[in-house]
């Protein structure tokens, strides 16, 4: 009985969450939206996702110190954020860790050097928010405030999977004008 | 039913309602008796406009058959909340943290199965100056799962009355402080006036390549069952400096009396500055230092250097320490080797142990070519034990041996294999079993669904996240996890 039940529940929720990010197919791809928050950053500096999505896409991973298979994704991705920051793309690392850790987190990035915005998540409201249950958990949202691509787990390989699906929601790299050349005869 | 339930729902408010969450199941069975263990945590969130409603169910049964020890759960949560940029109202179920929680601390830890929530109606308002208060009237409830069961910390006080103000600002860039109360009064205090009261505050400055920050607390309480005052105080420091290419932090924490009620983990969480996590006292009266230097001389090496003691505050000869030097290597984008050494002790911490003391090398290298990848792992402890009843005479050295083998194939499939063992047998923490080999496959169904299963044996012993530790007990048997977001 009660395994039955168990597999009921699981098979609704399988089949509820079934597919990829989209809620609904048709001839319009609908996405599931990801829900705005304003969180500081380490220095202190409050950042709000949806400021963030008028310059570009987000990729959102959640982590915490002893995750360390999301430190090691956040690692991982430091190439592929250089090859597409310029294409808009921006990395948001955001910390889960409880505020008795807000100065281990601090130390830690600033030796990592990661060039992301690391958001202090210490009361767990996007975690809440965005339902995450296991770390590490990351969103893609595209410039129109959708969850695009999930990507939960990480193994090393996964960022070349997670630069295609980036790939497919940023602005092509707009070619540099050529300069003009000299008109002839000015010399 | 639940389905039809969720479409219907979805028509009628099309216009703007959105349900989101999130589904756990995990399914044990033992093989020595083959009992079923099982449990459910599914999470909802309803969205219109700046409302929102979450809905959690918790099911929980576990695996002993004696009525009267088999303890099943079942808790229903909800809270609704209005949410503008400026002001944040919420009714129901919550969690909120307090400064660094020396004060008040609760949260939601699905990792270590930690539940700690409060019930009742808080309110967050941001002022002018980067400044915000918070406000709340509660009831805290203290879910805390141990082996296979679980406890509710605070079974027999949950009508305890709780009040809470904080206040942060911000009001420079190099300056930050804050200041909270809290207020409990407590149903089984013996007089009708009895409350306990904590008062707190913090200072943070940053000024160019140095952070420094100290929090307090005072706790003013009532003894339990003589009455009278009694009183505690501690406090937290943090000194971190940043240098190009590396950082330094340093942590200093020293509490009395400060736990309340004493002796129990409830309202309030005082840090630990171990980087393991472990608290000796439960937090209630420690005193130590935790010491972190980390950074990258090279572009592909990452080094980590973690030093720390704690003891009990009145009492050098009972506490732990450690140091672990960690380096991480990248070789290319196809390799990574991680290397590390850990050294730890423990005096007069476990009832049956004296001392221990544990050195710990251990390995990781990770390679990954197209669509395979395969990382190993192995550890090898050797122990030093002295147990507290031979007089401090017998010294026990043995050791314990870790590896494993990992295995994954494209963005969908994951294969472990591992084995740990001790060359010791009759050690009771371990139930006198000396090997734990493990099978562990993960598949992702796809985007939103996880499938684990494990097959084998797990060690159990002491586990610590944040200053709360527990004991796991040994396992062995299959586990199947499902992990859904809807």
């Amino acid at each position: 009985m009660k395994i039955t039940l168990l597999l009921v529940i699981s098979f609704w929720f399988l089949v509820l969450g079934s597919g990829n990010s989209v809620l609904a197919t048709g001839n319009q791809q609908e996405y599931e939206p990801a829900p705005d928050f304003t969180l500081s950053d380490i220095e202190g500096n409050e950042v709000t996702l949806s400021e963030l999505l008028e310059t570009g896409p987000v990729y959102m991973e959640c982590w915490d110190l002893a995750c360390v298979n999301c430190i090691d994704e956040l690692d991982a991705l430091l190439p592929v954020y250089d090859s597409l920051k310029e294409r808009g793309l921006q990395i948001v690392a955001l910390s889960v860790d409880k505020p008795s850790d807000e100065a281990r987190v601090r130390a830690f990035v600033k030796s990592k050097k990661w060039p992301y915005i690391v958001l202090l998540d210490q009361q767990q409201k996007v975690k809440k928010a965005y339902n995450i249950i296991i770390k590490p958990t990351a969103f893609l949202i595209n410039m129109q405030g959708e969850i695009v691509y999930t990507h939960i787990g990480y193994k090393k390989g996964d960022e070349k999977r997670i630069a295609d699906e980036m790939g497919k929601w940023l602005p092509e790299k707009q070619k540099e004008p050529e300069p003009k050349g000299t008109e002839p005869g000015q010399n | 039913m639940p389905v039809s339930f969720l479409l219907f729902i979805t028509t009628l408010f099309s216009a703007g309602l959105t349900i989101q969450g999130s589904n756990r199941a995990e399914f044990w069975v033992y093989q020595k008796d083959w009992a079923a263990h099982y449990e459910d945590k599914l999470n909802l969130i309803a969205r219109y406009g700046d409302f929102d409603g979450e809905l959690g169910i918790l099911i929980f049964e576990p695996s002993k058959h004696s009525p009267a020890v088999r303890k099943p759960l079942r808790l229903f949560d909800y809270s609704i909340g209005y949410n503008m940029k400026e002001l944040e109202v919420r009714l129901g179920r919550f969690w909120t943290t307090f400064g660094q929680g020396l004060v008040l601390a609760s949260y939601s830890d699905d990792d270590f199965r930690h539940y700690k929530s409060l019930h009742g109606l808080s309110g967050r308002l941001k002022l002018p100056l980067k400044s915000e208060v918070t406000l709340l009237g509660a009831r805290l409830r203290d879910v805390f799962f141990q082996e296979n069961t679980y406890k509710i910390m605070n079974e027999l006080d949950t009508a305890d009355q709780v009040l809470g103000a904080d206040l942060t600002s911000k009001p420079a860039d190099f300056f930050g402080f804050g200041s909270r109360y809290v207020r409990i009064n407590r149903e089984v205090d013996p007089t009708a006036k009895a409350f306990t009261e904590l008062f707190g505050g913090d200072v943070r400055i940053n000024v160019g390549p140095v952070s420094a920050g100290g929090e307090f607390c005072w706790r003013l309480g009532t003894k339990p069952g003589i009455g009278g005052r009694e009183k505690g105080f501690g406090y937290v420091l943090n000194l971190t400096t940043v240098f190009p290419g590396f950082s330094i932090l340093g942590q200093f924490v020293d509490y009395n009396r400060l736990g309340f009620p004493p002796g129990v983990y409830h309202y309030n969480d005082p840090p630990t500055p171990i980087k393991s996590g472990v608290a000796i006292n439960r937090g209630v009266d420690e005193r130590g230092f935790g010491v972190n230097v980390s950074g990258m001389p090279l572009s592909a090496l990452y080094l980590e250097l973690d030093l720390g003691r704690l003891f009990v505050h009145d009492d050098t000869s009972a506490g732990v320490g450690e140091g672990e030097l960690k380096g991480r290597f990248a070789a290319g984008a196809n390799w990574t080797f991680e290397a590390k050494f850990n050294h730890s002790f423990q005096k007069n911490i476990e009832l049956e142990t004296y001392q221990r003391i544990n050195e710990r090398p251990g390995l990781l290298i990770n390679y990954c070519r197209g669509n395979h990848t395969v990382a190993l792992e192995a550890e090898l402890g050797f122990i030093t034990e002295m147990p507290t009843d031979t007089g401090h005479c017998t010294r026990w050295r043995y050791h314990e041996p870790l590896i494993s083998f990992s295995y994954g194939y494209g963005a969908n499939w994951l294969w472990t294999i591992g084995w740990q063992g001790v060359d010791m047998e009759s050690l009771k923490r371990y139930d006198n079993q000396t090997s734990w080999p493990v099978f562990e496959t993960v598949y992702h169904i796809n985007e939103k669904n996880i499938l684990r299963m494990r097959i084998g044996a797990e060690k159990g012993g002491y586990t610590c996240s944040g200053g709360v530790c527990r004991y796991e007990a040994p396992f062995r048997g299959v586990k199947l996890q499902l992990i859904s977001r809807i």
